[in-house]
């Protein structure tokens, strides 16, 4: 794993192409919001279908505190990481009591709700227009190159990434995979699993609002159509293909879902169909026993291949 | 003897199904008190309002005193109420020790920073944790097998490691639901000596429900029968023995099925 | 006019409540939200297109097409993508029928393109005046269609032994197999009722506004599931009444505010709903665990 973020930076430093450079930051992007989903699907079991929705609280808080008042970034990203967590606490509080279930239904709907909010309340947000010109990420008189974007996103990366193997290996990680395997179990203990469900929905959401910084800086430019379902999904599928609850499989994820389709030299729309078929096959391998089956169906083809042959030999001795 | 648990005519009912109607019992500190009965008297639905998965309809339970009927699980079990499971409900994916850990949850001080910053406190606690449950698990006897995923042990020692989890609650009251449910009875024996170990030694009270009569009579100092959810006996296994109305309910089913 | 606005809000419902018994009813069975079957729907109402618009056949034939294809769609992906992983964590299925969402969606766009297509049924509209309120012939259509499908259906599941198996599995499933019901094919049944009823509403859509549009699915979708959790996950009747109140509310909020607060009125209610009566209106108390 260290290779890959290595080579991860090796490549970061080397490229030139502004190209390749944009889609190493989209990955580093992803594989933080990947890695923050993480922390509430994969490890704690809970289905959150608007982590985009947070990753553009997070973008539209930075884009107005550098807009309005030219905030300097470590002021945005914190306060994009507040905000977002905040949004997260007012969604989770009251859902996070419900039945698993539910939690999709109102991160779909609060996403939605989200988005037509972004586009009405135009003295806020400029509406569908978005808000423009954001100022870039400045230390003294540097102002980041966009090849500088890709390791601060690794910085705020490598900060999630240790955040989420410190917590798994604590009271707090033990308890949220607790609830993941068994909330009945985990009652019993003496866990209060709606807190916890809470608490990971908050820092999944604050690590969002993080990655929504970093990015409105380097895009310098925010609107609604940079947030939607489809990303909250395909977030999803980064953490659970890639390898739910483990701690580097989301980062797998995001490299696959985001060069793959790349690579491949698809149009938006084939984009899309890849990462469906992504999803209903890559859940069906893992779940259904897909490649038990066939290795049981090679298995018994070759079996009775050999006792064919070997009844061959016999029947020629 | 102290009275460590007060069941005051506890009702529950399920949409018009009367699970339990005038349930009254009570637990003293330290002795080993046994719920039998029939299947579907009843019993794992009581252990339920007990530790806090249920709330009765009516009726008021006391822990030391206090009311706690329909407080959650997790108030529960921080004021020493722990309890195993009829199908049991260790994490599958989890090592037996961290199965244990778990049950120390309740008792663990730290906090986000102690656990991000490695704080001496989150060090300390963690290492006195992994100790404390390895004595458990030398305790039930798992000690072999602290490393091995909960989902490859053989039943009965998965019950053992459940059993160790309400240990390291430290919980004083301890529920086991039909611990031996499914035991041969080689295994029966070694889980009533490790109870009666929990009880002398570690000086838990258990309750516990149980199918098998013969296992409750060794065990039990006291004994509720319920059937189709009322108490329709309490006494000393001996009493209980000689009640008519367990004969006919409970085990005369049993003798009956049997001679004809 | 808030009259006129229950009478359009009526129609509007009825199509909403044949797509939120699709979702209610496989909800029922496999106690999963199937997100591609706003898309099965949607698919149906492209079938009926393609057939009555550019094959120019007669639209009845058409509508029936789209209600086979429909439901052939909505079986095959449960046979291939749901049954296989029937125990497995139910996030893993709610990711599969996304899965099957995008291909859908997505493909539909490859075959008929992005662009809004008109569709030639019912062009010939009479209106008639009763009192003060306009009703013209397509929501007399809807109206009386929508009603007979839901009183069909009614029946259907509680008086046939096919309804009596799905109620049965619904409850539980592995007791209605020691019962002797078929499970896997009363959730094929399921499935392909469920879809057929989602291919009506989708036709009926774009019946009323005449065109029919790539993200139609995902629209009619989230509507349809609205209704479901007003009404109560699960519940039949209560899907009905999701679904109608749903287009009633819609209708009434697109005069008061504008189009696009009518869109968002959905959500909000599915929002309020959840935080204060999550079992719904109908629904059996599902609160906590």
């Amino acid at each position: 794993m260290l290779a890959l973020l290595l080579a991860w930076i090796v490549v970061a430093a080397v490229i030139k192409n502004s190209y390749f450079i944009h889609m190493l930051f989209m990955a580093t992007t992803y594989a933080l919001l990947a890695c923050a989903l993480n922390i509430v699907v994969g490890i704690t079991g809970l289905a959150n279908m608007s982590q985009a929705a947070f990753f553009g609280i997070g973008a539209y808080t930075a884009a107005l505190l550098a807009t309005k008042f030219g905030a300097p970034f470590y002021i945005n990203i914190i306060a994009a990481a507040v905000v977002s967590m905040l949004f997260g606490l007012a969604v989770g509080a009251p859902t996070l009591r419900l039945k698993g279930f539910y939690l999709s239904l109102v991160t779909i709907g609060f996403a939605q709700v989200l988005r037509i909010i972004e586009i009405n309340w135009v003295s806020l947000t400029n509406g569908p227009m978005g808000i423009t010109a954001i100022p870039g990420v400045s230390i003294g008189r540097y102002l980041f190159s966009k090849k500088a974007y890709i390791f601060y996103g690794l910085v705020v990366l490598l900060i999630i990434l240790y955040v989420t193997k410190r917590l798994m290996a604590s009271k707090i990680g033990r308890a949220l995979s607790a609830i993941k395997n068994d909330e009945v179990a985990a009652k019993s203990l003496g866990i209060n699993i709606t807190y916890y469900k809470v608490l990971a929905f908050a820092m999944s959401s604050f690590f969002a609002g993080m990655a929504g910084s970093i990015y409105a800086q380097y895009t310098t430019f925010v609107s609604p159509d940079s947030f939607v379902q489809n990303d909250s999904t395909t977030l999803l599928c980064m953490v659970i293909l890639g390898g739910s609850g483990t701690l580097f499989g989301p980062i797998f994820g995001a490299i696959v879902l985001i060069f793959v389709p790349e690579i491949l030299r698809f149009a938006d729309m084939y984009r899309l169909i890849f990462v469906g078929v992504v999803m209903i096959v890559g859940i069906l391998a893992k779940e259904g026993q897909w490649f038990a089956h066939v290795q049981k169906f090679f298995k018994d083809r070759l079996t009775s291949l050999i006792r064919v042959k070997s009844g061959n030999r016999e029947g020629a001795v | 003897m102290e009275e460590l648990l007060k069941v005051e005519n506890i009702c529950v009912s399920f949409g018009g199904l009367q699970a339990l109607s005038n349930v009254s019992l009570s637990v003293d500190k330290g002795e080993i008190y046994a719920l039998i009965g029939p299947n579907g008297a009843g019993k794992t639905t009581l252990f339920n309002v007990i530790s806090g998965f249920l709330a009765p309809t009516s009726g008021k339970v006391f822990y030391n005193g206090r009311e706690v009927q329909g407080l959650p699980p997790h108030k529960l079990t921080p004021i020493g109420i722990s309890r195993t499971f009829q199908n049991i409900r260790l994490l599958p994916n989890v090592t037996v020790l961290d199965n244990v850990r778990l049950g120390h949850h309740i008792r663990l001080k730290q906090n986000m920073a102690d656990a991000l910053f490695n704080s001496r406190r989150f060090r300390e606690e963690e290492e006195k944790s992994i100790e404390d449950a390895r004595e458990i698990l030398r305790f039930v006897g798992m000690e072999k097998y602290e490393n091995e995923f909960a989902r490859n042990l053989p039943y009965g020692h998965q019950r053992k490691v459940e059993i160790a989890r309400t240990i390291a609650t430290n919980a004083e009251l301890l529920l086991f639901d039909e611990p031996c449910a499914g035991m041969n009875s080689a295994e029966k024996v070694g889980l009533s000596e490790l109870i009666l170990e929990i009880n002398k030694e570690l000086k838990r009270t258990v309750f516990l429900i149980e199918h098998d009569m013969r296992f409750v009579m060794k065990l039990s100092e006291e004994i509720t029968v319920l059937n189709q959810g009322q108490c329709i006996a309490y006494g000393t296994p001996e009493e209980i023995q000689e009640d008519p109305d367990v004969i006919e309910a409970y085990l005369g089913v049993g003798r009956k099925g049997g001679q004809e | 006019m808030y009259l006129q606005q229950i009478v359009n809000g009526l129609t509007l419902g009825a199509i909403y409540a044949l797509l939120a018994l699709g979702y209610s009813m496989i909800f029922g069975v496999l106690y999963f939200i199937n997100f591609a079957h706003g898309d099965i729907a949607m698919v149906g109402g492209y079938v009926t297109w393609f057939v009555a618009a550019s094959l120019k056949m007669n639209f009845v034939l058409a509508i029936f097409a789209g209600i086979i294809v429909s439901t052939l769609l909505g079986v095959a992906i449960e046979f291939i993508g749901y049954r296989p992983i029937r125990r497995a964590p139910k996030l893993s299925a709610v990711i599969v029928s996304m899965g099957f969402s995008f291909v859908l969606s997505t493909s539909v766009q490859l075959i008929w393109g992005t662009r809004s297509l008109s569709m030639p049924i019912f062009t010939n509209v009479k209106t008639f005046n009763i009192g003060s309120i306009i009703i013209n012939s397509k929501q007399i259509w809807i109206l009386v269609i929508a009603t007979v499908i839901m009183v069909l259906l009614t029946l259907l599941i509680n008086k046939t032994k096919l309804g009596m198996a799905m109620r049965a599995v619904a409850l539980d499933q592995s007791t209605s197999a020691l019962m002797g019901v078929n499970v896997n094919r009363t959730i094929s049944a399921t499935f392909a009722i469920g879809s057929a009823l989602g291919a009506m509403s989708g036709i009926m859509m774009a019946a009323y506004y005449g065109v029919i549009y790539s993200t139609l699915g995902g629209l009619i979708g989230t509507k349809g599931f609205a209704a479901v959790v007003l009404g109560g996950a699960g519940s039949i009747p209560g899907a009905m009444l999701g679904g109608m109140l749903i287009g009633i509310i819609e209708s009434i909020a697109g005069t008061v505010f504008n189009a696009q607060v009518k869109d968002a009125v959905a959500f909000v209610v599915l929002i309020l709903v959840l935080l204060f009566k999550p079992s719904g209106i109908l629904g059996k108390d599902v609160m906590k665990d």
